[in-house]
């Protein structure tokens, strides 16, 4: 479990010194193990700090953050805790560095300095999982942005890791790229925790949990069927609803008795329309 | 007619083995004031046809004409096409460099020659027509500013060359949802209140629905729909075989019609439940249950 124990961040020396307010303002969440949580917000919200907190790039000011019990400001077991928890950025082409796509997802687990037989199979296998295998002698850059990402997420896979974050990491893509990370989440999500960090809310349907930060903080938490019936009042917090909870939330007020729950997709508002009699 | 496209082909590096041709034979046209879509899939040729509307790239075979004026001409009648047709090309932000919003949105009138109260009015016009605040922020660094202010402040430099055609690729790309809200609603504006032509490309299919009127599809280098947005958006086959992944509301607004209800496409949730109220609901009452 990565947990975040009242996290405070700024940037710069002291508190009183800052020229901004604090970015973190007492964050107190968890990612548990396999599991798929997505974390909403705007821009200047708070969420690209808070991921750089789970493998301690960033060090609380004041709080802690906890990995598997390891205090990310413990230095003697940072190591560990960033095998354990893999990042992934925004821009595709600032991830990949060497010159083949299986030289970049060997990087990781040569610098674990593991046997070239280990690498060999870690890399492949982690090539496989992300649909990647037969691209693995490509040069990185002749890749689509989706791919990109996809091999990043190897790279990551390649480290063995128990959780896995992406920050922001569908922002740059093409529908197409984005629906090929968002299935690759999909059938990775029995294997590790994701947190998935976005402020596209359709994303966020696919989520066995949504934290919206706002401000530095958490300002809402649930399943997404329970954090969107807070309908339009989403607004205050920079985002705007899904567009099937939209719709289905203006019906819902007109026929109470139309949904059970609230749908998240078209398949099961098309499917409660069409058994309601 | 304002911007005339006549069997437009470009390949690029011609005679190699490298070359790829990214437009082959492409002709349409844009009335003045029009809200046109150019939309397909990464690769397609879209951004290559782009900047052919306002001369950075000359057709290697077929015209274009801007407002009478072939882009083939060089000199000062191309500095026109130029001044015309502005270009926002995707993540603008990335090209800024001067060291306040006032200098970076005054670049392009100064370099036209404009100069003192008239580059002050226009700059301040610019600003405000984006939605920034002008005495705020004109002595800021763009760089101090959040993605969406940055976004507008790269929008506002070409507006400040008084262009007649904004040309914007994916223009809402990385911002969120509360910016790319706010970026459209400008645009909307520019278009009503000043008459700006407003050709838009992108493959986001809720932004096309937010803004434009009329779609051109490019695939594989070749325009394959001309037509209205409720018109494209009618056809699940067509568009998933031009790469466009529906919207959330009209892969719903499908599965509908799919079971026989006549639905037309849906452009914003509130159009789909007036919709669904009329045509899948009516007849249907609601029992007095109280929520």
């Amino acid at each position: 479990m990565i947990s975040f124990e009242d996290v405070h961040f700024w940037y710069g020396e002291r508190e009183s010194e800052s020229k901004v307010t604090p970015v973190l303002q007492g964050i107190s969440c968890v990612l548990r193990e396999k599991e798929f949580v997505v974390l909403l917000g705007r821009n200047g919200s708070g969420k690209s700090t808070l991921a750089k907190h789970c493998n301690g790039l960033l060090l609380p000011k004041k709080g802690a953050v906890l990995v598997d019990g390891m205090d990310t400001r413990d230095t003697s077991v940072l190591w560990e805790i960033r095998k354990r928890v893999g990042l992934v950025f925004q821009n595709p082409d600032n991830q990949l560095v060497a010159t083949t796509v299986e030289e970049d997802v060997a990087f990781g687990p040569e610098n674990l300095g593991l046997p070239p037989a280990e690498i060999r199979k870690r890399v492949d296998e982690a090539l496989e999982k992300v649909g990647m295998i037969e691209y693995k002698k490509r040069e990185p850059h002749t890749l689509s942005g989706g791919q990109k990402q996809r091999v990043a997420v190897a790279g990551v896979l390649a480290m063995r890791p128990k959780y896995l974050v992406l920050d922001e990491a569908t922002a740059m893509l093409d529908p197409e790229g984005r629906a090929e990370l968002l299935q690759l989440l999909q059938e990775l999500r029995d294997e590790v925790g994701i947190l998935h960090i976005t402020h596209n809310v359709e994303e966020a349907l696919l989520a066995d949990r949504v934290l919206v930060i706002d401000g530095g903080r958490i300002v809402a938490e649930g399943h997404p069927r329970e954090v969107f019936l807070v309908g339009r009042a989403i607004e205050q917090w920079g985002l705007e609803l899904p567009q099937i909870v939209d719709v289905a939330l203006l019906l819902w007020k007109d026929y109470p008795d139309l949904f059970k729950v609230l749908p998240l997709s078209p398949h099961e508002l098309v499917d409660a329309l069409c058994s309601y009699s | 007619m304002f911007i005339l496209v006549e069997n437009v082909s470009f390949t690029y590096l011609p005679n190699t083995p490298f070359a790829v041709q990214a437009l082959c034979n492409v002709s349409f046209a844009v009335e003045r004031g029009e809200s046109v879509a150019i939309l397909g899939r990464t690769g397609c040729g879209k951004s290559t046809l782009v900047q052919h509307l306002n001369g950075l790239l000359i057709p290697q075979e077929g015209r274009v004409v801007v407002d009478g004026v072939d882009t083939r001409v060089r000199g000062a009648a191309l500095r026109e096409v130029r001044r015309k047709v502005g270009l926002v090309f995707q993540y603008p932000e990335d090209q800024m460099f001067e060291e306040s919003v006032f200098r970076e949105v005054a670049f392009a009138p100064r370099n036209m020659g404009v100069e003192g109260e008239e580059l002050e009015n226009r700059v301040r016009w610019a600003m405000t027509v984006v939605g920034l605040d002008y005495d705020a922020l004109k002595d800021k660094s763009p760089f101090e500013l959040s993605g969406g202010q940055m976004r507008r402040v790269a929008i506002a430099s070409i507006l400040s060359m008084k262009p007649e055609v904004l040309v914007l690729d994916e223009p809402t790309a990385g911002l969120d949802p509360q910016g790319r809200t706010m970026l459209l609603g400008k645009l909307w504006e520019l278009r009503k209140q000043w008459g700006l032509t407003i050709i838009l490309v992108s493959h986001n299919v809720e932004d096309v629905a937010r803004i434009a009127e009329r779609v051109v599809v490019l695939d594989k280098g070749k325009i394959v729909f001309d037509g209205s947005v409720r018109e494209f958006f009618a056809d699940e086959e067509r568009m998933r075989q031009c790469g466009i992944i529906p919207s959330p509301l009209l892969q719903a607004a499908f599965l509908l019609r799919r079971k026989g209800f006549a639905i037309h496409p849906p452009l914003a949730p509130f159009d789909f439940y007036l919709e669904i109220k009329e045509k899948v609901l009516a007849g249907k009452r609601p029992c007095s249950v109280e929520m």
